[in-house]
């Protein structure tokens, strides 16, 4: 029954400086286009950190995959990538002259498992062949130690940490939007044992925010298809994420000056525009600078959840067979293989781009045919 | 023979290619800073970068009265009441710009040793640079000494400023006013030792270092100091620069005999000045008191500079304040803004001549009425003496540098004497007189104090 048995593991150790740029490790000065009398504006572009270290990420990996029958298989995999010096740009005292460092802040952990199965049919008919499989991952995060606090607030408006020993660092958090004032305009908030906030008013404490959600999904998969009969192949891939959570950033058209965005379709229609409108969705265009800070946090109403199912490659492929070859004698091999990527996307997030939250970056569908002949 | 090819042309496959070229224009060390020229580039950041002040001073202290249309700017309002909203606003636009400047002046004095010095010129250049880094980073530190901390009549021991000498991240603590004033001292005696040898207004020269030592000293009571200071720059530059000839270029040319300090960046003084105009045709939220533009008699060379007459009808007869708000309604651009000029030396002199007893006051009398001589005013009493020769001598300060920002630190420093002239500026010993730490310095520096009175937020834990 047991056909196949395969133990894997692995052990890593990278060290990475991603996203850190000479300026921010070495004095690196710059000019600027603006001279101060007689000379030209050399400037000191950041604050660098003499003491920066490269983030080192320790992975290890275990897995097992199991064969039955020649035809089924079953594996699970297990993994961990703890970091180690994590690198962050994290806010300064002002004497220092500047507004941010990038620091090595602390340890990271991410981990997860993944399981599949995979059942391979190629020969249910000489002509017909089969290939199905299906994998779903589970990952997760975690702020193991901070190196010189407990907790890591990266601007001067976090209410709550961003990076906290023993909690996940992806967690979004915000307020609870139950609709929008009919009178003001500005949406109701409902903070701490179910008191109204006010934008503009109340000031808000930690206990009005709740936990709106993940924001790197944590569960994600994808399953395969594949079809074979004669000379043909047709493959579909699907992936899926779910349970992670975006805010919308979408420009919302408020004044003249945003005219050039594009606004949703309906948007006027469901934008609160004076006294007395009520259901409406999207709150008012006036408001006070006060009302600013409590506007600017996620909340239940401007997230959405970013789950979604994607077609990511779709391929029809046809090998020409040895017969018709041979009789040109210098083609040993051809294929030919009309190949489409990323074909649709279905997704609850409505505005844009579960992904990447914008339409302008979202992954466009690409389609290529390619023909490989081999002398 | 196609394997030799193949296996040769792997590697140039598997070579990853990474256009993380730096732009043509950025430096690193070592050696950035290699020549006198970089060194003089890297200060300029430093100068272009200092606060533009002065205006929201004026609004602050007794220079303006608002006019018909002040109502209409509520946030100009509140900072002419003192609302502690403003001086927040204020506070956290002017500290970090000043830390800013240090910040550049601490990196150019790392890398000055460096620099090879080959010639003559370039040695001298060197040493310019050197005096001019110590003596911008006590102006700074004097600047946010006077506005952040306490005068040092309360008490040398309250707290002053973080002193910063180094480009390292640092939560420092806060130096007492004392130990602040010491260190503003000690930069300007080690800029004075190391000598300047420029004369262009828009780098501190050995003329500003001179006369900002004076301020210094006659900040923390050091009469005699301060007058010696004072009048050795009187004596070098000469009163003929006082005269009306040399009045009409101090705002419109870079090379006037009295500027002693100009903030020469064309591109950032063009918007100084502008938060007073409500519309160039019908008004300025603001204009001078009557009384004060009535002291500028019609022979003062100063009347036409800082007084612009205005009526309409919604206004009716007002004067509006001039210099630069003049050159913007002359549709003239603003160039520079002064700093610092030669009339500060005579005044620091004569404050610090009154104050000091002996023939003190009778030397303030003379060089006073030696300069409004010049200037075309009336002389004053000769037989001041005491409290009432300080209030005039600052009278006649409030007088020349109407509208510039100076008479806000008089009204401070000299609170008790100058008393509250009306339920607007506070009374002495008022919270308000210094302004509040930014959020952003006391949220991630946890030796940081806030003022009294003032808030101090932090993460709710």
């Amino acid at each position: 029954m047991l056909t196949r048995l395969n133990l894997k593991g692995s052990y890593g150790n990278t060290a990475s400086l991603a996203g850190v740029s000479a300026a921010q490790t070495i004095a690196t000065f710059s000019y600027l286009e603006d001279a101060y009398a007689t000379a030209r504006i050399l400037q000191l572009l950041a604050l660098y950190n003499r003491d920066l270290k490269p983030e080192h990420t320790t992975s290890i990996d275990a897995g097992v995959q199991a064969g039955f029958f020649d035809r089924l298989s079953l594996d699970l995999r297990w993994y961990r990538r703890q970091t180690a010096d994590a690198l962050l740009d994290v806010p300064i005292a002002a004497s220092n002259g500047f507004s941010m460092m990038k620091r090595n802040i602390g340890v990271l952990r991410n981990d997860g498992i993944e399981a599949g199965i995979s059942i391979s049919l190629p020969d249910i008919t000489p002509d017909w062949g089969l290939r199905f499989s299906t994998s779903v991952a589970y990952n997760k995060n975690k702020v193991i130690d901070l190196y010189y606090t407990d907790k890591l607030y990266t601007s001067d408006y976090s209410l709550i940490p961003d990076f906290q020993i023993g909690k996940p660092y992806d967690t979004l958090y915000g307020l609870r939007q139950t609709g929008i004032n009919a009178v003001t305009g500005l949406p109701i908030f409902i903070g701490k044992d179910g008191r109204e906030i006010v934008p503009g008013q109340t000031q808000l404490t930690r206990d009005d925010f709740i936990t709106l959600g993940h924001l790197t999904p944590p569960y994600s998969g994808s399953f395969n298809l594949g079809v074979t009969w004669k000379n043909l192949e047709l493959d579909a891939d699907f992936y899926w994420v779910a349970g992670g959570i975006k805010q919308y950033n979408y420009t919302y058209v408020r004044n003249r000056d945003d005219v050039n965005y594009n606004a949703l379709r309906g948007l006027t229609q469901t934008m609160w525009l004076r006294e007395g409108d009520v259901n409406k969705i999207y709150y008012s265009p006036f408001y006070s600078s006060a009302a600013i800070e409590t506007l600017q946090y996620a909340n239940t109403s401007n997230t959405g959840s970013s789950n979604y199912l994607r077609l990511s490659m779709l391929s029809l492929r046809y090998r020409v067979p040895q017969k018709v070859l041979s009789s040109t004698r210098i083609i040993k091999y051809a294929t030919a293989a009309l190949q489409a990527s990323n074909l649709f996307t279905l997704t609850p997030y409505s505005e844009s781009d579960p992904e990447t939250g914008t339409l302008g970056s979202a992954v466009q569908p690409v389609i290529t045919l390619n023909l490989s002949l081999t002398f | 023979m196609k394997k030799i090819i193949s296996y040769l042309a792997a590697p140039l496959l598997l070579t990853g290619c990474s256009l993380d070229i730096p732009y043509d224009n950025q430096f690193t060390d070592p050696d950035a800073i290699a020549t006198p020229e970089n060194g003089r580039e890297l200060i300029a950041s430093g100068y272009s970068s200092l606060p533009a002040t002065g205006f929201d001073l004026a609004v602050l202290s007794d220079d303006f009265i608002p006019t018909y249309w002040a109502s209409r700017n509520p946030s100009l309002s509140n900072q002419y009441n003192w609302q502690p909203s403003a001086l927040h606003d204020l506070s956290i636009y002017a500290w970090p710009q000043y830390y800013s400047v240090i910040s550049t002046a601490n990196a150019l004095l790392e890398r000055l040793p460096g620099i090879t010095a080959a010639t003559d010129a370039d040695r001298r250049e060197v040493a310019d640079l050197t005096a001019e880094a110590y003596t911008l980073k006590a102006y700074c530190y004097f600047q946010l000494l006077r506005l952040f901390a306490a005068d040092p009549a309360d008490g040398l021991d309250n707290e002053g400023i973080v002193i910063k000498n180094s480009l390292t991240m640092d939560n420092l603590p806060r130096a007492t006013v004392g130990a602040t004033i010491d260190e503003i001292r000690r930069l300007l005696e080690e800029a004075i030792a190391t000598g300047h040898s420029g004369t262009d207004p828009s780098w501190l020269t050995a003329d500003a270092t001179t006369l900002l030592l004076a301020e210094v000293e006659l900040y923390a009571g050091n009469f005699q100091r301060a007058a010696t200071l004072a009048s050795s720059l009187l004596d070098k530059r000469g009163y003929e620069c006082f005269s009306p000839s040399v009045y009409r270029t101090l705002w419109e040319s870079t090379s006037c005999e009295e500027q002693i300090f100009i903030y020469n960046d064309p591109d950032q003084s063009q918007t100084y000045y502008q938060g007073i105009v409500y519309d160039t045709t019908t008004g300025d939220y603001y204009s001078v008191s009557p009384s004060l533009a009535m002291e500028y008699t019609d022979t003062d060379c100063r009347k036409e500079w800082t007084i612009c007459p205005f009526s309409s009808q919604a206004l009716g007869s007002q004067s509006f304040i001039g210099k630069y708000n003049l050159l913007r309604r002359e549709k003239r651009e603003i160039m520079f803004v002064n700093k610092m000029r030669l009339s500060a030396a005579l005044f620091t002199a004569a404050e610090a001549w009154a104050q000091a007893g002996g023939d003190g006051p009778q030397k303030a009398i003379v060089a006073l009425n030696r300069f409004l001589d010049r200037r075309g005013a009336d002389p004053v009493d000769t037989s001041l003496s005491g409290d009432a020769l300080l209030k005039e001598i600052l009278h006649q300060k409030h007088l020349e540098f109407l509208g510039e920002g100076q008479r806000y630190f008089d009204l401070k420093h000299y609170s008790r004497l100058l008393g509250s002239t009306s339920g607007r500026i506070p009374a002495p010993g008022d919270y308000r007189w210094l302004w509040p730490i930014p959020k952003d310095e006391y949220l991630y520096n946890d030796n940081m104090t806030q003022n009294p009175g003032w808030p101090k937020d932090s993460f709710n834990d």
